[in-house]
């Protein structure tokens, strides 16, 4: 019952297990140059050119405590930067925006890394909840903006004690 | 370059120290930053709790050692500090056991638990109703 990890319009998807993958491949859904992976597999693979012995192969044993394992492409950091610097973007008070910029920058950045990647790569989740939360951040710093704007125009001293 | 190499090796253990230092720093100093700064227009305007709201004063209350009280302030930003203090242990002890850090990846399931709960907490604490005024600072 191994895990397996297949690419899919530049992402990754699963763990599926043998059987789904199986599937899968019935389904039409993964062809022949899908690439696939899964541990103990140095690389991505097309899945025409697994050797199905190494399905069968003993399972190495549940993995410890550690998350599930993605594959072994880098994904450059950018998308973990992007939600970070997204969650700090609605916390702090006065500069959302010095946060929420990054986080929009580094979000789409790390989007379009993942989309023209040819091996699939992990991090699309993480990237949109960059972009969400830095767009949120950066609406909110602008409403602020807009209520001392109005504040100062409309030169009313009773904000200002 | 050579002189920057040893302290760049270990990139998560020096970013994990500078914000250390500054949170020490901002603690200590914060009579006098909060002489400042302006009080919070959106709050003032709107009358309304953002995320971030109570925040400082979670932190105090928390060094006084009230707890339930800080909880009330800004119960997000708790988690959010202590889920931070955890990846950064994280990262800091995986960077000297192994050297270098696998790539952390969370499953777009969990990035989008995040998002939800931040955006729930800003809207439910605006919710004039008990419990959710529970999620709301008082004066």
């Amino acid at each position: 019952m191994a895990d397996w990890y297949y690419g899919e319009n530049g992402g990754q998807l699963g763990p599926v297990d043998d059987q789904t993958l199986q599937a899968m491949v019935a389904q039409g859904r993964i062809t022949a140059q899908t690439l696939v992976w899964r541990e103990g597999m140095s690389n991505w693979q097309p899945y025409s050119a697994l050797n199905l012995i190494e399905s069968q192969s003993p399972n190495l044993g549940p993995s410890s405590f550690s998350p599930p394992i993605y594959a072994p492409v880098p994904n450059s950091g950018l998308a973990i930067a992007s939600m970070v610097c997204g969650i700090v973007s609605l916390i702090l008070c006065y500069v959302n925006a010095v946060a929420a910029i990054p986080a929009i920058i580094c979000g789409h950045m790390a989007l379009k890394k993942i989309n023209e990647s040819e091996l699939p790569m992990a991090g699309r989740g993480m990237a949109i909840a960059g972009l969400i939360t830095g767009y949120l951040g950066l609406l909110f710093q602008l409403i602020v903006i807009g209520i001392v704007c109005f504040a100062i125009f409309s030169s009313s001293s009773s904000l200002f004690p | 370059m050579n002189e920057v190499r040893p302290v760049m090796s270990k990139p998560w253990t020096l970013l994990g120290s500078l914000v250390f230092l500054a949170g020490i720093a901002a603690f200590l100093l914060q009579s006098k930053l909060l002489g400042l700064m302006p009080p919070c227009m959106f709050h003032k305007f709107t009358g309304l709790h953002c995320p971030g709201c109570g925040g400082r004063r979670c932190m105090m209350m928390l060094a006084e050692g009230r707890i339930a009280d800080a909880f009330q302030m800004n119960a997000l930003v708790i988690f959010i500090v202590l889920g931070f203090g955890v990846f950064f242990l994280r990262q800091i002890v995986l960077e000297w056991k192994l050297g270098s850090v696998p790539q952390t990846i969370l499953a777009p399931k969990y990035a989008w638990a995040i998002v939800w709960c931040i955006i729930g907490f800003w809207v439910l604490r605006n919710v004039p109703l008990w419990p959710f005024t529970l999620l709301a600072p008082f004066r």
